[in-house]
């Protein structure tokens, strides 16, 4: 409460004094004339002064490197620092329009990895994952430490606007990241929001876009066509696969094929009509369906306001945003809105009082999974749908899909059930589904104080509260609650009772998060002597994070009546169909709560002499409530110490055509820790009650593991930069290792002791690497082109493993425990082609040619598998372009990773015959003898031989470079020239494309290697507008 | 200058004490559903844990070997796993890896129950309690070692000294034992030893059928001397479980023969409710029943229509579970109606035919229609086995005990037929003296990741 009324008045004195703009002028006041961009001016007012009076300011010639970086604890000049810092600039993160930070930064620091293999064209709020340098833990986190306004952000990244971003600095070694010690070990990510300035006139910026994505591209996924899924249909049925489901009491679902294949056995059909039946399935493929009926065009759009400013004690800003995502799912959608006030007081030049606050709603709406809307959702008896079926009918009538009962089940169960047992797809698509709501607030307080001049002692505070409410209503005539409650249908002696009520069902969802941070320290910044100058910070910090959801299930529900009614959780029920058994009612309960609790040290120092020699140390200690470790072991010391040397200030320096120059070293420790990895035998009470008998329970989470370590991460980093021609040219190179040890996997240990794998401090991990970037900055009259190249190169081999290492098949499947080389190593068996006589695949034992595929699997010994390479990129590159002329630029970014292996996707028979999850590989499979010429697809073969399957996925032939460039986006503007009569400052329109797909990739097939088959992110095309005045 | 310095000199005063006052500050549990084992009702959680680990992970290998069923061609085909596919041809093959390490993390929950339980702090009003978790641990140690011992080690020979191989005895939960196969006579003691233990410590009966009780360890006694053919001793065992609980289920009035699942878990003759891990070669959709076995009811005997039905191709399908689910997750507890068939069967081995018919025709009073039933007479001690033989297989069929009496009768020098399976046109035979020497091998991903003996 005392933190809103200091807020409050904040804000009454921030109006109060935006209005004493005029000031009073006497004589012997100075006046000082400031301007950015200009050098400022003093003027003395005197008898003699004439008004009006006219100053002429200097054109501030720019010291080469101006940029601001922050470290989440201090500020430096760039210039100072000896680490390896990147600055992302306001101008780079405005370049895009997604409303996630994550795709606003891509490719925009070099050594940064982001991962999007996981693509879910529904179109949920996605969060790839990113790496810098390398992963640096084995099952850890290996995402970066976000910090935003100097505290680590807790909650989801979808609560930031990027918009309201001044800049981001990116630590990615130690000198730099160990400040933030014990989380560091991954990179840091320091985001600072934007915010008022002294003596600034009210500045206002508006911003509005619109995307609009082309429908989910469907056909993009290599899934067999529906003739080749027929014909596997055929030849199953002819092998008697379908026998034991035709006559499976449960009844599961039996295709249109199936049904028509069965009745032509039972000679209920003619040869002629089955063909001809058959035929019009072939021709049918329900992706048409989807994409006339289901799908529409994804539609996002952000529009934010921001005004600051300030006097000359109080400076503010306020910014609102608003944003709102259409997804390609009709009712999928999310609403954000965020909002950010922040206010400086200087009342006195020693004293500074500072507040944030910031909140963020976002809405959203999305399909419960059970609603089956989504193409990739629907499941018939848990498989995939078959590429056949309609969701209208000739008659442009919805059709019905059987999905948990075969049809003849249901017509003969229907009339003894009380509710309509049939799914139709797109009645569904009608059905309200899951709605959640999430709010956040951070709220925070700095104070500073000058002690003595050069030192002054900060007090930094922020709360952080957020709260998500989620209910997913099933209404009373949605399938998934009609199924349910025909499910819980008991018939005894003739009488019908229904184990749940009559209404809807609803699931709701509570989680709260709320944390305190309190930082002390001292700022340090005095200059001794002339040349000497010394910044650091000490100081002390608490933080902590709690965490708690409590879920529940509500029966009988009417929405229009607040209306719920009571269920019997105790005891069991029958299931119709009476061979299901007794079951409960599931409750929906579950409940959680974590807490985390960090403490430390920490110093940070850096020294500059003459302006060119830097040197900096930094010291921290870290303590988390670690479980089940004794206090002594919670700490965790780190260190990092640097030196950098700008030579180009020297005076024997005189390479003109290299007009800066600067070497830089560093060397440290920063660490990685993970809480939630006990010590000790530890207990866990499971957030349900078990299904057989009802009763709460635990289970053991972990063994006693009394020497678990925190992770930690050594880094040495060397780096060069310069600058050429007048600094036209900007390059900075960095090489590095990074040493991460100590690091916490699961280990496999023997079987016999009740679990199979124990987490230990197991494994080392060696990464060298080297970032470089050019960016080039060139004028001719009119013309203007700025383009930045950044590209970063690291292999990460596993150095140490003591761990149990995998089967061979184990190994080759997950990448796994190979030391020596690299973590991520993709390998396979080796390939021998296909028989002749019947296009089975062909492996190597022993050396000699071989088909058997067991022994292949488990005695192929390590040393015989083929090693590709790195399964993750080793280089990752990104070139952005600016091209002027007048008002006009035409950009674009070109991206490409490089230097790894993937596993192509291709048929899988198991998985094809179960669950219908094929790849459009079958239709070039090897038929008939002599195909083994041409092709390296085995043969439709049954019984299935699982180990054949495996065999054939981890083969060497199905490796491929994974080599390839994309172009990123287009982006075209026009500025409107600055009208200062119409205080217009500035007026940018655009448009801009995305996902414009691969330019070049290596493999033949032209797969692109990161989807690797699946469905692509579907080509959006932005405009918006942005004005300043 | 002197007050800055004073200023600082407090302030750092204050970090310091923050930095003292913070390791009570650290001590907070990350999770709050994480605990160390600390009280009763932590120990009795790992206990209840029952669908996932303690009371469902019971071996179902040795069913899956025996005669009391069969798979058709298409089924066998539709097995994906080449290993499933031969394992039913008894070949020697590796069985998935839950077989072994299913039961062992039973006893890993039930060892961490016995090395905590002297640590916690008891109330006199909570020993009663603390007494009954140490007596299940150990219960449930015993039953599955007992059940491991029948499929992986060579059977037990009274006569013999029976140092073959057995299985690992574990007594702690620790990553630090060592780890071996002990031999079969050591393993029967040491089974033996925990039960007697348990008896003492366990309450006659409990609430829930799924937590051991003191009649339960009686009733697991009882199958464990039978198969030592430690005749007397087991019948001791079945009357003292038999005191403490003796109702059996009426057929003809407690339960629905026609239904599809004709019984609810948890019947009044359920003593102790354990159920196996029948891996996929026993999914209801899978399994069938030959028709010797389904002719050995005689039509009028209820246990026809409750157990079976029949499908439109004429197959014999299996719906007895007595857990009421429709699944390969078969009931293998102890029922008082097994109770009653242990003490016939060593009546007749002790030759007392009339307290052996006695049982008996208590048991057959409730399967048949009063009318129907007819009372069994014993003439003589080999039609009494013979029949007693036929009546296990006709009321514990799918209940886990066919194989171990398959072995059994072998051992005593009664060899029931030899049993067959075809698959794949081919036609595979096990004789008496190949179902002795029929041992599953260890799990390859235990003998690749540990350092046991293989079979």
């Amino acid at each position: 409460m005392k933190f809103f009324l200091i807020c409050f008045t904040m804000i009454l004195f921030c109006i109060r004094s935006y209005g004493q703009t005029k000031p009073d002028i006497m004589l012997e006041d100075v006046l000082v004339f400031k301007i950015i961009g200009y050098e400022s001016k003093k003027y003395k007012i005197s008898q003699a002064t004439q008004k009006p009076i006219t100053i002429k300011l200097k054109k501030r010639v720019f010291e080469v490197d101006e940029v601001q970086i922050n470290t989440g604890y201090q500020k430096l000049d760039r210039r100072a620092t000896t680490g390896s810092v990147e600055a992302i600039s306001q101008r780079d993160i405005q370049y895009g329009t997604s409303g996630n930070l994550l795709d606003r930064i891509d490719g925009l620091f070099s050594g940064g990895y982001t991962d999007r293999r996981a693509y879910d064209f529904n179109g949920a709020s996605q969060q790839p994952n990113l790496t810098i340098r390398g992963e640096s833990s084995l099952i850890g986190e290996t995402f970066p430490l976000i910090i935003v306004d100097n505290f680590p952000f807790e909650g989801t990244l979808d609560n930031i606007n990027p918009d309201d971003i001044e800049n981001i600095t990116v630590l990615k070694d130690a000198a730099a990241s160990s400040i933030w010690g014990a989380r560091a070990g991954n990179g840091v990510l320091v985001i600072t929001t934007k915010k008022g300035k002294l003596n600034q006139p009210l500045a206002v910026s508006v911003s509005s876009n619109l995307m609009i994505s082309q429908k989910p591209e469907l056909f993009s996924e290599q899934i067999p066509s529906s003739s080749d899924f027929i014909d596997m249909e055929t030849f199953l049925f002819e092998k008697g696969f379908y026998n034991t489901q035709i006559n499976d009491r449960k009844k599961p679902v039996l295709t249109p094929v199936i049904q028509l294949l069965t009745r032509h056995r039972d000679k209920e059909l003619g040869d002629a009509e089955l063909e001809e039946q058959l035929a019009l399935l072939r021709g049918r493929d329900v992706r048409n369906d989807y994409l006339d009926y289901v799908y529409r065009n994804a539609v996002e759009s952000n529009s934010s306001i921001g005004l600051r400013g300030g006097g000359d004690k109080v400076s503010y800003s306020f910014s609102l945003g608003y944003s709102k995502n259409a997804f390609s799912l009709p009712t999928n959608q999310q609403d954000r809105i965020t909002t950010r006030f922040s206010q400086t007081y200087r009342p006195i030049s020693k004293f500074s009082v500072a507040v944030d606050l910031s909140l963020s709603r976002i809405a959203g709406a999305m399909y419960n999974i059970s609603n089956m809307v989504g193409y990739d959702q629907i499941k018939i008896n848990n498989k995939r749908l078959y590429p056949y079926a309609q969701l209208k009918d000739a008659m442009g009538n919805n059709t019905i899909l059987y999905t948990d009962y075969d049809k003849s089940f249901i017509d003969q169960n229907q009339e003894l059930v009380a509710r309509d047992w049939r799914f139709v797809p797109l009645d569904e698509v009608e059905r309200t589904g899951r709605k959640s709501e999430r709010q956040q607030i951070i709220a925070g307080l700095d104070l500073g104080y000058e002690i003595v001049p050069g030192i002054r002692i900060a007090v930094q505070s922020q709360l952080n509260h957020a709260m998500t409410e989620s209910s997913s209503m099933y209404e009373e005539d949605s399938y998934f609650t009609r199924k349910l409650y025909n499910s819980f249908t008991a018939i005894e002696n003739g009488k019908t009772t229904y184990g749940i009520p009559e209404g809807g069902i609803m699931d709701k969802g509570n989680s709260k998060l709320w944390g305190y941070s309190l930082r002390t320290q001292l700022d340090i910044n005095r200059q001794f002597a002339t040349d000497h100058l010394l910044q650091g910070v000490v100081g002390v910090e608490a933080r902590e994070i709690n965490n708690r959801s409590l879920s529940h299930r509500m029966y009988g529900v009417y929405n229009d009546r607040n209306s719920f009614s009571l269920v019997d959780y105790a005891n069991t029920y029958p299931l119709f169909p009476a061979i299901g058994g007794r079951t409960y009612i599931a409750n929906g309960l579950g409940r959680a709560g974590t807490v985390n609790r960090y403490v430390s040290i920490y110093s940070n120092m850096n020294y500059s002499i003459r302006n060119r020699y830097f040197l900096s140390a930094s010291a921290r200690n870290d303590a988390s409530n670690i479980f089940g470790v004794k206090t002594r072991n919670k700490w965790s010391p780190l260190w990092s110490v640097g030196g950098a040397w700008e030579i180009s200030k020297e005076e024997f320096y005189n390479l003109a055509v290299m007009n800066y120059l600067k070497v830089r070293t560093s060397f440290g420790y920063s660490g990685n820790v993970d809480a939630s990895i006990p010590a000790e035998l530890v207990l866990q009470q499971a957030d349900y009650l078990d299904f057989y008998t009802n009763q709460s329970f635990t289970n053991i989470v972990s063994l006693q593991n009394p020497s678990l370590r925190w992770e930690k991460v050594q880094t040495i980093n060397l780096a060069l930069d310069w600058k050429m021609f007048k600094s036209r040219l900007d390059f900075t190179f960095d090489y590095y290792r990074k040493k991460s040890f100590d690091l916490i996997g699961f280990t496999l240990i023997d079987p016999t002791l009740g679990v199979s794998t124990a987490t230990m401090n197991s494994a080392e991990l060696k990464g060298d690497g080297v970032d470089f970037s050019i960016g080039s900055n060139f004028t001719s009259g009119r013309w203007s082109w700025n383009g930045v190249l950044r590209t970063g190169y690291n292999i990460t081999v596993l150095e140490k493993y003591n761990g149990r290492i995998l089967t061979v098949t184990n190994q080759a499947m997950n990448a796994g425990y190979f030391v020596g080389k690299d973590r991520n190593m993709l390998t396979s068996f080796r390939w021998d082609g296909l028989t002749v006589e019947e296009g089975a695949p062909k492996g190597f034992e022993n050396g000699v040619s071989s088909t058997n595929y067991l022994n292949i699997l488990r005695d192929t010994p390590l040393d015989n598998l083929v090693y590709h390479g790195s399964s993750l990129p080793r280089t990752v590159a990104s070139f952005r372009n600016r091209i002027r002329y007048r008002n006009v630029e035409l950009a674009f970014t070109i991206s490409g990773q490089f230097a790894y292996f993937f596993r192509k996707n291709s048929i899988n028979y198991s998985s094809f015959f179960s669950n219908w999850d094929g790849h459009s590989d079958v239709s070039i499979r090897w038929k008939n003898t002599g195909d083994e010429q041409h092709t390296d697809v085995p043969a439709m073969y049954y019984p299935i031989n699982t180990n054949r399957e495996t065999f054939y996925s981890l083969s060497e032939v199905l490796v491929r470079p994974g080599d390839h460039i994309r172009l990123q986006d287009i982006r075209f503007s026009y500025s409107f020239p600055s009208r200062p009569q119409h205080k217009i400052r500035s007026l940018e329109v655009f448009l801009l494309g995305t996902n414009l797909g691969l330019i070049w990739t290596k493999n033949k097939e032209g797969i692109d290697p990161v989807y690797n088959g699946a469905i692509t992110p579907s080509l959006s095309l932005t405009g918006g507008f942005k004005i300043e005045f | 200058m002197k007050k800055a310095t004073h200023k600082i000199c407090w302030i750092i005063g204050l970090i310091a004490y923050s930095i003292c006052s913070c390791s009570k500050y650290l001590d907070i549990k990350p999770d709050s559903s994480f605990s160390v084992p600390s009280n009763l009702q932590d120990l009795q959680g790992l206990l209840d844990n029952s669908e996932v680990v303690m009371n469902f992970v019971t071996t179902g290998l040795g069913e899956m070997a025996s005669d009391s069923y069969y798979l058709n061609e298409t089924s066998w085909a539709g097995m994906t796993n080449e290993s499933d596919r031969l394992l039913y041809l008894w070949q020697p093959y590796s069985p998935i890896a839950s077989q072994w390490t299913g039961p062992y993390r039973a006893i890993l929950q039930a060892n961490t129950v016995l090395e905590y339980l002297p640590s916690i702090k008891i109330a006199a009003s909570e020993v009663q309690k603390a007494n009954s978790l140490k007596g299940a641990a150990l219960f449930y140690r015993a039953h599955q070692l007992f059940n491991l011992l029948q499929v992986f080690s060579f059977p037990y020979d009274p006569s013999g000294d029976n140092e073959q191989l057995g299985v690992v005895l574990r007594t702690e939960p620790s990553l630090d034992e060592e780890i071996s196969r002990s031999s079969v006579k050591k393993c029967y003691d040491f089974i033996i030893s925990d039960l007697k233990q348990s008896v003492k410590l366990l309450p006659n009966k409990m609430d829930i059928p799924t937590r051991p009780s003191k009649v339960a360890a009686y009733a697991e006694l009882a199958r464990i001397y039978l198969v030592m053919s430690d005749f007397e001793t087991s019948g001791r065992y079945v009357d003292s479980a038999l005191m403490i609980q003796s109702d059996l289920l009426n057929y003809n009035t407690e339960i629905i023969p026609g239904a599809s699942l004709p019984f609810a878990k948890w019947g009044k003759e359920v003593i102790f409710d354990v159920n196996m891990n029948g891996g996929i070669a026993l999914a209801p959709s899978r399994r069938r029943v030959s028709a010797s076995e389904y002719d050995n009811y005689t039509p009028a005997d209820i246990r026809k229509k409750a157990f079976f039905s029949v499908n439109n191709l004429g197959e014999v399908l299996f719906k007895g579970n007595y857990n009421g689910l429709n699944s390969s997750q078969l009931f293998c507890g102890t029922t008082t109606s097994e109770m009653y068939l242990i003490r016939s069967e060593v009546n007749i081995r002790r030759n007392r035919l009339l307290e052996a018919a006695e049982d008996i025709n208590l048991l057959r009073s409730k399967r048949f229609a009063a009318e129907d039933f007819v009372p069994t007479e014993f003439s003589s001690q080999n039609q009494a086995l013979e029949f007693i033989k036929n009546e296990r297989k006709r009321e514990l069929l799918f209940r886990g005990q066919r194989w171990t009496d398959i072995r059994r009768y072998t051992v005593l020098g009664e060899p029931s037929g030899a049993m067959i399976r075809t698959a794949g046109g081919k036609i595979y035979t096990m004789t008496p003296s190949d179902i002795v020497n029929y041992i599953y091998k260890l799990p390859n991903e235990v003998v690749d990741n540990g350092s046991l003996t293989q079979n």
